[in-house]
C-alpha cells in the first residue's frame, strides 16, 4: 500500500509539475513582480530559462538553487518560491516545500496546481485536515479537475479506510475523468472492501480494458480480479494474477496473491518460489512470513516453518501495518 | 564540550523534524519522538498559521528564537495537538544553552502531553544529573532520573516503526536510544556514589552503542578511575580521545596523563 502510495504521490506530483509548465501562462499572468534585470552576469532571464529547462528535465539538484536565487531577486513574485516549492519537494524535504509554497501562496498566489502540490506536501508529512481544505481549495478553482478528487479518495480508502466515502469521490473521479484506470480501480476496490463483489468485478474489469487500451504497467486491477476469482474461478485467477505479475515484477502482493492461487491448486513448490520473491521484495512485512511459515509446515519442512514463523513474530513484534 | 553538546542537540532535531515529517510524531529515528501512532492518528494542525508558527519553531537555528518562537506559539495556539512536539523543540534549545532549569521546564511540559515520549525522556535523564550541583533538591531530581530513564527503555520496547524502515537501521536506532539510557543510569549511579553499578552501566552504554561516543567512553573510564581500575580507565579514555570530538579529546588525554596512561599500549 506504501510503495503504491508513494508512486501514486510521484505521479501526481509529475502531473502537476508538467500542468504548472504548460500552463505557465496562466501563473505568469499573476506575476506583479518587478521587470526583469538582465544586467547581472547571468541575466534573470537566462535564469528563467534555465530553471524552466531544468524543471521540464526533472533535474531537482541544479534547478533548486537557481529557484532560490530567483526568490532571492523577485521576493515579491509568487511564481519563483512555487517553483522553489517543487524542487525541494522533488528533493524530499517536505517541509522545506512547505515553506516554500506557502510564501507563493500568501504572495497572492491562488492556482490549482499550487493548491495541489501544498495539499500533496500536507499529505507528505501526514498533516490531513490541511490536505483536504487544499484538495478542496483545488476542486473549487478547476471543478473539471479529476485529480484533487482522486488524491482525496486515496485519503480516505488509504488512511482513513473509510470505504464509502472513498467510494463516492472515486465514482466522481471517474465521471471527470473516465479514462482514467486508477480511479476505475480504486473505485472497484472500494466496492470490494465493501463486500459489493459483482459491482467490484465489473469495476476491475473496466480498469483493465483502460489499462490495455492505455497500454499501462498498472497491475492492481488484474491482482483485484484475482483476489476476487481465486475461490470460485481458481484457473481464470491464475491468468489474472500472472498477468499482474508480469506487468509489475515488483509488487510484493502480486507474489503473494499468484501464491495462493498455486497453494489452492497444490502447486506448493511454485507457491514456495512465489511466496520467497514477496518475502525477497518486502523483507518486513510480517504477513507473508506467516504465510510461508504455513506452507513449509504443509510441507513437513518444521525447521523452515519454525525460522519463517519466528521472523513472523519479530517483525509483528516491531511494525507498525497501519497505512502509512 | 559545547561543541558537543551543540552536536547532539543538532542531531536531535534533525531526528525530530525527520520524525515530524513520517508521523508527525513519525521516517527515521522516527522512533525517538514517541510510542508511533498511525498516520491516521498523528497530530495535526487545524489552520495552515498554526503549522506555519511549528514549522518556524521546528527548523529555528537559533536557540533563543526558538524559545521565543515557542512561546508565541504556546500563547497563540494552546490546544495544538503540536504542543508537546514544539516544547521538545524548546527544551533542545535550551539544552545548546545549557540552561538546565529550561530544559527541565521545557521537557517536563513536554511530557505532560506526551508521556512516552522517548526523545523528551532520555534528554531529561540524561541531562538531570549533570545539573545537581548546589540544588536542595538533588535526591529527588535523581530519582526523576531514573525513573525518565526506567520509562525511556519501556517506551522503547513498545515502538512500532514503519514497514518503509530497514530492520537493520531500525535495530541500530533502538540500541542507540538503548545506550543512551543506560548512560542516564551509570550517571544517576555515579552521583549516588554506587560506583560498580555505575561501571556496569556505562559499559553497557558504550559498548551497547552502534555508534560509539567518546563521550560515554569517558564517563566509563572516569568510573573505572574511581573504583581504582586503572586499566579499564586507560582503556576507555583511550578510545574517548579516539573518538572525540576535539574538547573531549583533550579531556581524555588529560586524564590519561594523570593516570600515566598516556605511552602506546
Amino acid at each position: 500500500m506504501s510503495i503504491a502510495f508513494r508512486s501514486f504521490r510521484f505521479l501526481s506530483f509529475c502531473l502537476i509539475v508538467l500542468q504548472t509548465l504548460t500552463e505557465s501562462s496562466r501563473i505568469w499572468a499573476q506575476t506583479v513582480g518587478p521587470a526583469l534585470q538582465s544586467n547581472s552576469p547571468v541575466s534573470a532571464d537566462d535564469q528563467k530559462r534555465t530553471l524552466g529547462e531544468l524543471m521540464r528535465q526533472m533535474r531537482w539538484v541544479e534547478a533548486a538553487p537557481i529557484a532560490q536565487a530567483l526568490v532571492q531577486t523577485y521576493p515579491d513574485d509568487p511564481n519563483w518560491h512555487y517553483l522553489l516549492g517543487v524542487a525541494r519537494w522533488r528533493l524530499e524535504d517536505p517541509i522545506a516545500a512547505i515553506q516554500a509554497l506557502r510564501e507563493a501562496e500568501n504572495r497572492g498566489m491562488d492556482t490549482p496546481p499550487l493548491h495541489k502540490a501544498l495539499g500533496l506536501a500536507y499529505y507528505s508529512i501526514n498533516q490531513f485536515i490541511l490536505f483536504e481544505m487544499q484538495m478542496d481549495k483545488a476542486s473549487k478553482l478547476a471543478p473539471l479537475d479529476f485529480e484533487p478528487i482522486y488524491s482525496l479518495g486515496r485519503y480516505r480508502e488509504s488512511i482513513l479506510n473509510d470505504y464509502s466515502g472513498a467510494l463516492k469521490f472515486f465514482e466522481q473521479a471517474t465521471l471527470l475523468k473516465p479514462d482514467h484506470s486508477k480511479s476505475v480501480y480504486y473505485k472497484g476496490h472500494c466496492q470490494e472492501m465493501l463486500d459489493m463483489w459483482p459491482e467490484a468485478l465489473g469495476t476491475f474489469q473496466s480498469a483493465i480494458v483502460l489499462v490495455e487500451k492505455n497500454r499501462e504497467r498498472f497491475s492492481l486491477p488484474y491482482q483485484g480480479m484475482a483476489r476476487l476469482l481465486l475461490e470460485t474461478k481458481t484457473a481464470q485467477a491464475l491468468v489474472f494474477a500472472r498477468k499482474a505479475v508480469e506487468l509489475e515484477p515488483n509488487l510484493d502482493s502480486n507474489h503473494s496473491t499468484l501464491a495462493r492461487i498455486y497453494e489452492l491448486e497444490g502447486k506448493l513448490p511454485e507457491a514456495e518460489q512465489q511466496l520467497q520473491i514477496a518475502v525477497r521484495l518486502s523483507p518486513n512485512k510480517p504477513g507473508n512470513h506467516y504465510v510461508l511459515s504455513k506452507l513449509y509446515r504443509s510441507l513437513g519442512r518444521t525447521e523452515d516453518a519454525q525460522a519463517q514463523l519466528q521472523t513472523f513474530q519479530k517483525l509483528k513484534a516491531t511494525y507498525d501495518e497501519s497505512p502509512q | 564540550m559545547n561543541r558537543h553538546n551543540s552536536l547532539r542537540v543538532k542531531k536531535s532535531k534533525r531526528i525530530l523534524l525527520i520524525a515530524f515529517a513520517i508521523m508527525c510524531g513519525s521516517v527515521c529515528p522516527v522512533a525517538q519522538v514517541g510510542p508511533f501512532s498511525s498516520p491516521a492518528h498523528a497530530p495535526q494542525a487545524k489552520t495552515q498559521e498554526e503549522l506555519d508558527a511549528y514549522l518556524q519553531i521546528a527548523t529555528g537555528q537559533d536557540p533563543n528564537m526558538v524559545i521565543r518562537n515557542t512561546e508565541t506559539f504556546v500563547s497563540q495556539y494552546s490546544q495544538s495537538m503540536l504542543l508537546g512536539m514544539a516544547y521538545q523543540y524548546q527544551m533542545l534549545a535550551y539544552e545548546q544553552k545549557s540552561d538546565f532549569q529550561g530544559l527541565l521546564s521545557a521537557g517536563e511540559k513536554a511530557l505532560k502531553l506526551q508521556p512516552d515520549n522517548v526523545n523528551t525522556l532520555l534528554t531529561l535523564a540524561n541531562a538531570i544529573p549533570n545539573a545537581l550541583a548546589g540544588r536542595p533538591d538533588s535526591a529527588d531530581l535523581l530519582t526523576r532520573a531514573q525513573e525518565y530513564a526506567h520509562r525511556a527503555l519501556r517506551g522503547i520496547d513498545q515502538m512500532r516503526i514503519p514497514l518503509t524502515m530497514p530492520l537493520e537501521r531500525w535495530e541500530s536506532s533502538k540500541a542507540e536510544m538503548v545506550s543512551r539510557a543506560h548512560e542516564a543510569f551509570g550517571q544517576v549511579a555515579m552521583k549516588r556514589n554506587q560506583l560498580p553499578l555505575a561501571v556496569s552501566e556505562f559499559e553497557m552504554a558504550a559498548r551497547g552503542n552502534p555508534k560509539p561516543r567518546g563521550s560515554q567512553f569517558y564517563r566509563l573510564g572516569a568510573a573505572y578511575a574511581a573504583i581504582g581500575n586503572n586499566n579499564g580507565a586507560v582503556t576507555a579514555l583511550r578510545r574517548a580521545a579516539d573518538l572525540g570530538p576535539d574538547a573531549l579529546r583533550e579531556l581524555a588525554e588529560h586524564e590519561l596523563k594523570e593516570l600515566g596512561g598516556m605511552h602506546p599500549e
